[in-house]
């Protein structure tokens, strides 16, 4: 009965202290120490010391505030506008319009940025405007942009894949390059929905655009030229083989800073504001990613996940049934936690019965990483709705109505990946 | 308490200092490697620069508001009670951190009492690199200890709005 009394004592200390209002790293560190002082004989100050240092001090996760800290430069760059002007007179005229530069602008953004909330917020920053003064219907314009916002975490680089990868100790080149083909066929299923729905509400639609000439499209295209560069210049590096995560997220940095003086929006003030943006994000991750390797180890040591992995590999549950049973209990948990916050708890506790009933842990990664993205959108807590709510005042469930058909898609992407596995691994088995 | 708001920074700005070290390390790393040489123990270095960049900034991040919590339940609560769990959630991540900060110094004081150098090419004594690591959770500690007194005293805690910690994600 120990596996009960345990997970129940684990899980009430999580809700008291969560729900009160503990900063989540804190939290996962005050139950790592109830669970080592109820259920363990282990010295829980010199593991603390150990574990702290060793998760710390980690080469693997440099790439990390890298990768941010290129998102932060780039935010401040005219990326966005110029993503906007390349893009609008190839999608003008499909059906569906300019509301495809959301997804497609989103897709190209989340190849360079590790984060889905940045990935709204500098698109959204441009096409939102864009598209009212073009008098397209808010629905589309932002249950798009909401929609396609999560590519961030999907698209490599991702800071979500990098937590994912150094908590479960996966290697995050083969998580990067698991997510490219899921990331496109989001892409493909954003923009198929959208066209179906603005041939079914025509009357909602605006005018389609004139149309322009193909010289003057040609021409736009450089606008594209820096982002696709540094795109080679950072995913290309990973893929050739001729660069670690941690080296191309540095490459990335050059390059961002790169684009930034050229485009003449490299200000000392706005390297500053970059600099320690990144630096502070890179705090918070790193004390909720302490607080998780603390739990793991406490945990390691009580061993309820060997005990969790058991009861679910002689459940008769399978993986398909273990896959919809966490994607019901990871949807709920969104509701109220972050999506790095449900990556470091679900490794802590849950990674050794994924083993146990033979999920490859790279596509597990990015199954996660999809059902992440739906809790960034799932109200009360998401972060892109707060992202969407700054940018157009207005109010969450509002926005929340506007999400749900592109809520629905990023479902049927889980049940896609499920019953064809090959959609995350097939990409990993040709490059490695 | 303007002095601890002065250190915070300053903290930060080591911390911010040590990104850029890592930046600039890793992409020394990558033009000498083409050039058939290399930084002895770049990959040591980097790792301590992340380690001291993470805690210094905790409690630079802790006044600007970055740090996740879960406010949801919050938010229904009356302004009262709301207040009163923000007091008892400060106060406990104080004790919490306070023991945090003392167990690292402890394990920081070991490395440092029994000489415990690093494995890679370049041996250097590891409490070096490590004491950024207890200085800066000391110092996380102090924020909390100040948060708690502040909420207190019904003094403003952080310098930005909650939106502003949305596009941290």
């Amino acid at each position: 009965m120990e596996i009960l009394s345990q997970s129940a004592v684990l899980v009430v200390t999580l809700l008291v202290l969560l729900g009160l209002g503990v900063w989540v790293g804190v939290a996962l560190l005050a139950s790592a120490v109830v669970i080592f002082l109820l259920f363990t004989s282990s010295p829980v100050d010199a593991v603390l010391g150990t574990t702290m240092w060793a998760h710390s001090a980690s080469w693997t996760l440099t790439a990390l505030p890298l990768f941010i800290w290129m998102g932060e430069i780039l935010y401040r760059t005219r990326l966005a506008e110029d993503l906007f002007s390349g893009l609008a007179p190839w999608v003008g005229r499909l059906p569906g319009g300019l509301a495809h530069v959301n997804v497609v602008g989103c897709g190209i953004f989340a190849a360079v940025s590790g984060s889905s909330a940045a990935t709204t917020a500098t698109v959204g920053r441009i096409s939102l405007p864009e598209l009212k003064s073009r008098g397209y219907d808010d629905r589309l314009a932002i249950g798009s942009l909401a929609g396609s916002g999560t590519l961030g975490l999907l698209i490599p680089p991702s800071v979500v894949m990098i937590v994912y990868g150094v908590a479960a100790q996966v290697s995050i080149n083969r998580l990067f390059i698991a997510g490219v083909v899921p990331g496109l066929m989001l892409m493909a299923l954003f923009s198929g929905y959208i066209a179906i729905w603005s041939r079914m509400n025509r009357d909602a639609m605006p005018a389609p655009e004139t149309s322009i000439g193909w010289a003057e499209r040609l021409y736009r295209l450089r606008l594209l030229l820096p982002v696709v560069g540094l795109i080679v210049g950072v995913i290309g590096s990973i893929y050739a083989g001729f660069a670690t995560a941690t080296e191309a997220a540095a490459i990335g940095v050059a390059g961002a800073l790169l684009i930034a003086a050229l485009g003449r929006s490299l200000t000392r003030d706005s390297f500053i504001a970059a600099l320690f943006g990144a630096t502070r994000t890179s705090a918070m991750i790193g004390l909720i990613l302490l607080g998780a390797a603390f739990l793991t180890s406490a945990m390691s040591f009580s061993g309820l996940p060997a005990d969790l992995a058991e009861v679910i590999s002689n459940s008769g549950l399978g993986k398909a049934g273990l896959i919809a049973v966490l994607t019901v209990f990871f949807v709920l948990l969104g509701c109220f936690l972050d999506g790095i916050s449900i990556v470091v708890l679900t490794t802590s506790v849950v990674m050794p019965a994924i083993a146990a009933v033979g999920i490859d842990p790279v596509w597990f990664g990015i199954y996660l990483i999809i059902v992440v993205e739906m809790a960034q959108i799932t109200p009360p807590l998401g972060f892109n709705l707060f992202v969407i709510q700054n940018l157009t005042g207005r109010g969450i469930f509002e926005i929340t109505r506007m999400i749900v058909p592109y809520f629905l898609i990023l479902v049927l992407a889980v049940i896609l990946l499920t019953a064809f596995p090959g959609i995350a691994t097939w990409l990993v088995q040709q490059t490695i | 308490m303007v002095l601890t708001r002065h250190l915070f920074t300053f903290c930060g700005a080591l911390a911010a200092l040590s990104l850029v070290g890592i930046a600039v390390l890793i992409l020394a790393q990558i033009v000498l490697r083409m050039m058939g040489s290399q930084i002895p123990s770049a990959d040591d270095f980097a790792a301590w620069g992340l380690s001291a960049s993470i805690f210094l900034a905790l409690p630079t991040a802790l006044t600007h508001g970055d740090h996740i919590r879960v406010t949801s339940l919050r938010q229904l609560l009356p302004a009262g009670i709301g207040h009163a769990a923000d007091i008892v959630a400060a106060g406990f991540a104080t004790l919490m951190m306070a023991w945090v900060a003392w167990a690292i110094f402890g394990y920081v004081h070991e490395s440092w009492a029994y000489d415990d150098v690093s494995q890679g090419i370049v041996a250097v004594p590891l409490w070096i690199p490590q004491s950024a690591m207890a200085f800066g959770a000391i110092l996380f500690a102090v924020a909390f200890a100040e948060r708690t007194l502040r909420l207190i005293l019904g003094l403003p805690v952080e310098r930005d709005d909650v939106a502003e910690q949305a596009r941290g994600e």
